[in-house]
């Protein structure tokens, strides 16, 4: 089962990450006002996202559809403790 | 309507002034945006150039200017209440503790700087809070237009933001009671009862803010807009009135509100704050004495020299405690630098109580410094520490690159 992990960003939302089976970090930002972000993680700086993908709500269902999934939210393995805003 | 304005003064150059100002503004903001800097330290500027050049002579707008100046302030500081909740405050006591106390000698150069010069203690005490805070708006506009929302070094710079707003509600009432000549002690009273309203108010947030926000939850944007507004404005003129800053009564009520009717009103007023809050900054240009502005610049350049060195100190020592990689900590660092909206409000908190006339000039021009070189910084970052590592390679490269 993969591991992912919750980090809260105070002020803007909630990150969740989780490292593919090939190696890559990739997570997704979600933004209070429902915005999300597609980040992935940097080969050589592992602090920093090399690539950032904006979605609005629409776009966000859209990537998802697209990605036929539906199998999370009850893979989610909270870093802390903390009930999402 | 018409009738009624004409009895208290001309309306057509009051609103020609204001008219005149507001579309000055407007360019400056399509200029910065251009610029990709923000737009802060350029309304500093507009307000020095307009107050000491005769520019724009305030004669029949400078009621309505300080008024909106005002206003500003609220909802400033409203919308940071906003913007953290009680639970990214208790999580960031909890956790962030370590950096935030490292943060606290950002306050040291101003302290020393003030009193160096000669100032008294409450004129030096605005100047430490001025170097103290980074400037949360500056900071979480540049992490976003930078991509590093997503870093790993972000959750980092923003507890530390979170701290200081928290800072905030302890150093405004003490700079109220400070600047009003009061003696020491009832200042050390005034701001531990302010520290216990604040910390009450934080815990209402959490129990009651869904109530709270219910009351004031409606269909109509209008309704929400109005009753925000309303409660802003009364809750800071009744702790203005209790000697607790009006100020830290609307960010308590920033943070008492929670969602949905937080959501609601950081979307409806968001226009109205950049409207007042440019305002502010204008206004506190307006004053600024131009030839004492010169005097002090050896002064802001050294406080702008020790104080960004180190936030990124701090930054950098945060994100290496973390585990986060040099380049992650350079970029937490340099995020820090940049100050502004805090600084301003509490160097215009002495100027307006006519504390000491060096006070105004000396934090424009330093936060004119800090908030045009942090944000080229922060950009800079990974260039400077890929540069100053020389050829050496930064991480060997993981198997998925390999490929290619």
């Amino acid at each position: 089962m993969t591991r992912i992990d919750e980090t809260r960003l105070p002020g803007i939302g909630v990150r969740h990450d989780f490292v593919t089976s090939a190696g890559t970090k990739v997570g997704v930002v979600t933004y209070r006002d429902g915005r999300r972000e597609v980040v992935v993680f940097d080969e050589r700086d592992p602090d920093e996202c090399s690539v950032s993908v904006q979605l609005d709500e629409d776009d966000a269902h859209t990537l998802a559809d697209l990605l036929g999934g539906s199998q999370i939210i009850e893979h989610v393995e909270h870093e802390r403790e903390q009930p999402p805003t | 309507m018409f009738t009624l304005a004409a009895t208290t003064g001309p309306v057509a150059p009051f609103l020609v002034e204001v008219g005149i100002l507001v579309a000055a503004l407007a360019a400056v903001a399509r200029l910065a945006s251009a610029l990709r800097m923000p737009a802060v330290p350029l309304y500093l500027l507009v307000g020095v150039a307009a107050g000491s050049g005769g520019l724009l002579p305030l004669g029949f707008s400078s009621d309505f200017i300080a008024a909106g100046a005002q206003i500003g302030v609220l909802l400033l500081l409203f919308m940071l209440g906003l913007e953290f909740s009680g639970e990214d405050l208790a999580a960031t006591l909890r956790s962030g503790r370590a950096a935030s106390a490292l943060d606290a000698l950002n306050a040291l150069p101003g302290l020393f700087v003030g009193l160096a010069l000669g100032w008294s203690l409450a004129a030096s005490f605005l100047l430490a809070g001025a170097t103290y805070a980074s400037s949360s708006g500056i900071v979480a506009k540049l992490l976003d237009e930078l991509d590093r929302v997503g870093n790993r070094e972000t959750p980092i710079v923003l507890g530390v933001l979170v701290s200081e707003d928290l800072a905030m509600a302890a150093i405004l009432p003490i700079a109220a009671v400070l600047v009003s000549g009061e003696p020491l002690l009832w200042a050390a009273l005034i701001a531990s009862g302010a520290l216990i309203v604040a910390g009450f108010a934080v815990l209402v947030a959490i129990r009651y803010g869904d109530r709270i926000s219910r009351l004031l939850v409606h269909s109509s944007d209008e309704a929400v807009l109005l009753s925000v507004l309303g409660l802003v404005l009364v809750v800071g003129g009744v702790a203005e009135a209790a000697n607790i800053s009006a100020a830290i009564g609307a960010f308590l009520v920033g943070t008492a509100l929670s969602d949905p009717v937080a959501q609601r009103a950081r979307q409806l007023m968001r226009p109205l704050r950049d409207v007042f809050a440019a305002t502010f900054f204008v206004f506190f240009g307006l004053r600024i004495d131009t030839g004492v502005l010169v005097t002090v610049l050896g002064a802001a350049v050294v406080l702008w020299a020790v104080s960004a060195a180190l936030k990124v100190a701090t930054g950098w020592w945060a994100a290496r405690r973390a585990g986060i990689g040099v380049r992650g900590a350079a970029r937490a660092g340099t995020a820090l630098i940049a100050r502004g909206e805090f600084s301003i409000l509490l160097a215009q908190l002495g100027v307006s109580a006519g504390l000491e006339p060096q006070l105004g000039p000396l934090a424009a021009a330093y936060v004119l410094l800090c908030a045009i070189s942090g944000p080229l910084l922060a950009r800079a970052s990974d260039a400077l520490v890929d540069a100053l590592r020389g050829r050496r390679p930064l991480r060997e490269r993981r198997r998925s690159t390999a490929a290619d």
